[in-house]
């Protein structure tokens, strides 16, 4: 009963193609979940529909309780897997945003993890690199005491050590009460920091286990096991 | 760096493991404070789900204590860590002689095999300290 | 979260807009100056002096361009504004920037209503320096041409004073007006304020709400977008004008001075009221889509 997100029938479909075909899940307060799929398997589209930038075509969505509205979106902690700032915004005007709009983002956290990465609060958005670009974002969600951070391919194309880095940071700010949804592709990559894993296909649930239920009864990672699944 | 985990295995358990040999092989000495669960996950670069469940493992074993006040602490009872050492040996030595009866030794070679490399080893090393000697 | 909304709407307008008003300013100052010349010209002929041809012609050509260029200045700065609201509007709702607009804890309502009543201000401000712009420059028309000659005249009746000679102008044609047409001047005049006022606000909605009805193709949303806002106001303007006709029409049937009077104020305020209609139609869909269609690439 101590779920914090409650999926129930959710369909959504654009026009003949049904990208989320009546998923019913619910994830636990306190994990770190990965949600792991081929391409095309309905994993953004579910993620978007928990932001509430989709609308369901069927079922519901509770998180906490409440349906996606304004009050799950002050608890949500979204990443979305491109960049949603406005470019010639200066990172501090964007501090000044987040502050303003989210009640539990702690400013202290985010300046202290530019400083320690070097990122002057001063410059505009556009004059970063693309690989910091996506590091101030992490650190801008990961910056909220939110109930559900949900990370949307946060790994994707960057290099190992800012792989590490962003690893570490979803570790460092994680806290035992909050449940992080990790969308990927790349599972070898994040398998150690998981609690769980969602297999999803074709927009239905496949699997949903530990990661140490995998590795105890199959003996196998949940990289291997996942190839093994989903082999054509 | 994170830590090297095989891939095969339950994590907590190779976490498990892992401290384990850490204390005793002393690296961690008795009654000496562990890092907090944040830490070292952030430091393995592992779930802190899976060192809490590492370390609730290791409570169960008693090899460390949770105190109320300052974390958590290896335990102070050398006797426990050396029952553990030693048990930790005898599974070596279990599955190195298993490992070696499937080559076809039996226990008398893999003794003499052993007294071999060890005499080799110490005549390297003497070999080494009469050179620097020598200069 | 509606007052925050706003808040962060302005800083991103202000400067963009305060140019457009700056840049209307100085078109304003020059079409003063040069709109004074042909009064110059005039004075020069009746007192008498020579003037070549090079002189007229340079006076009168360029108050040709620069009557010219004050129109061009007009549409663009009313049209340059209309974009740049649409595009700041679209970007922030319905590209990547929106994944953010959409995911802060406020409604969609008010989301939407905060962008409509800073960007209407804008455009309210911009329709007022335009307001402000033309009239500047009639006036300083006029007071080149009223000092000249048997005009002059008519000056020295109010003493110079341009204001005074306007006002009553004005209430000679309202006047005249009312007398002829038939038309309640008050009524008019608030009527008439009435759409000046509220007129930006109807604009950024229907904008707004088109940009938003583009969002249910699943291909090529913005420029489903503007076709869409084209439609509406195609349309618009059509009903306008139709509903307006019907009740001129109505007018030549009645012959009493009463009933024109009242069915010519009709006819403008049936307009007011088909456009504050289709604002609140367009607003309905919008609040619709946004919150059960929403569907962000």
């Amino acid at each position: 009963m101590n779920n914090l997100v409650e999926i129930v029938n959710l369909t959504k479909k654009y026009g003949t193609n049904v990208a989320v075909n009546h998923l019913t899940v619910s994830l636990p307060k306190g994990k770190i979940i990965g949600l792991l799929g081929p391409n095309g398997s309905g994993k953004t589209t579910l993620i978007k529909m928990l932001n509430g930038l989709l609308t369901p075509t069927e079922g519901t969505i509770l998180i906490d309780g409440n349906n996606v509205g304004p009050a799950t979106k002050s608890k949500v902690a979204y990443l979305p897997d491109r960049t949603y700032l406005t470019m010639n915004q200066t990172i501090r005007e964007i501090l000044d945003y987040f502050q303003d709009f989210y009640a539990d983002f702690s400013r202290e956290r985010a300046e202290e993890m530019l400083k320690s990465l070097g990122i002057d609060p001063t410059v505009k958005m556009r004059t970063l690199s693309k690989g910091t670009k996506e590091k101030v974002q992490l650190i801008l969600v990961m910056s909220r005491n939110a109930s559900l951070y949900i990370l949307d391919e946060p790994i994707a194309g960057v290099d190992p050590a800012a792989r590490d880095y962003i690893l570490r940071t979803i570790i460092n700010n994680y806290n035992p009460e909050a449940t992080v949804l990790i969308s990927t592709h790349l599972i070898e990559d994040v398998e150690q920091v998981l609690d769980e894993v969602i297999f999803m296909r074709y927009g239905q649930l496949v699997l949903y286990t530990s990661v140490d239920n995998i590795r105890e009864e199959k003996g196998k990672s949940v990289d291997a096991y996942f190839r093994e699944v989903f082999a054509c | 760096m994170a830590w090297e985990l095989d891939a095969d295995r339950p994590i907590y358990a190779q976490l498990v493991e892992r401290i384990q040999r850490e204390i005793v092989s002393g690296k961690y000495q008795p009654g000496e404070k562990l890092p907090s669960v944040r830490d070292l996950a952030a430091v393995a670069a592992v779930n802190p789900n899976t060192v809490q469940k590492a370390f609730a493992e290791l409570e169960r074993s008693g090899l460390i204590m949770t105190q109320r006040t300052s974390g958590r602490t290896v335990t102070e009872d050398t006797e426990l860590i050396s029952n553990t050492r030693e048990k930790l040996a005898a599974g070596h030595m279990r599955s190195f002689i298993d490992n070696m009866q499937e080559l076809g030794y039996d226990t008398g070679e893999i003794r003499e095999l052993l007294a071999k490399m060890q005499s080799r080893e110490t005549g390297d090393s003497g070999k080494q300290s009469r050179e620097a000697e020598n200069k | 979260m509606l007052g925050k909304l706003m808040k962060y709407e302005w800083k991103n307008i202000w400067r963009a807009g305060t140019l457009m008003l700056l840049g209307m300013f100085v078109v304003t100052v020059i079409g003063c100056v040069v709109l004074r010349m042909p009064g110059g010209l005039v004075t020069e002929i009746v007192d008498g002096n020579d003037i070549n041809a090079a002189q007229s012609w340079f006076v009168v050509s360029s108050f040709v361009a620069t009557l010219i260029l004050y129109v061009i200045m007009l549409l663009a700065s009313t049209w340059g504004m209309l974009i740049f609201l649409g595009i700041r509007f679209y970007r922030s709702m319905y590209t990547d920037e929106g994944y953010l607009s959409h995911t802060l804890p406020v409604t969609a309502n008010q989301l939407f209503l905060s962008k409509v009543l800073v960007s209407g201000a804008w455009y309210l401000f911009l329709t007022i320096g335009i307001g402000i712009s033309v009239m500047a420059l009639v006036v300083s028309l006029m007071t080149g041409l009223l000092n000249v000659g048997e005009l002059s005249g008519v000056m020295t009746q109010y003493n110079g004073n341009i204001w005074e000679f306007l006002t009553d102008a004005f209430y000679e044609i309202g006047r005249a007006y009312e007398d002829e047409m038939g038309i309640n001047l008050l009524h008019y005049g608030i009527t008439l304020l009435l759409t000046y006022v509220v007129g930006p606000f109807i604009t950024m909605v229907t904008l707004f709400g088109a940009l938003t009805i583009g969002q249910l193709s699943s291909k090529h949303k913005g420029f489903m977008g503007i076709l869409a806002y084209a439609g509406v106001t195609i349309l618009s303007s059509i009903i306008g004008s139709t509903v307006q006709s019907a009740f001129m029409f109505g007018t030549n049937v009645m012959s009493s001075q009463s009933g024109i009077s009242v069915s010519a104020n009709s006819a403008y305020d049936i307009n007011v009221i088909t456009s504050l209609l289709l604002a609140a139609i367009m607003y309905g869909v919008s609040y619709y889509i946004m919150n059960k269609k929403l569907n962000l690439d």
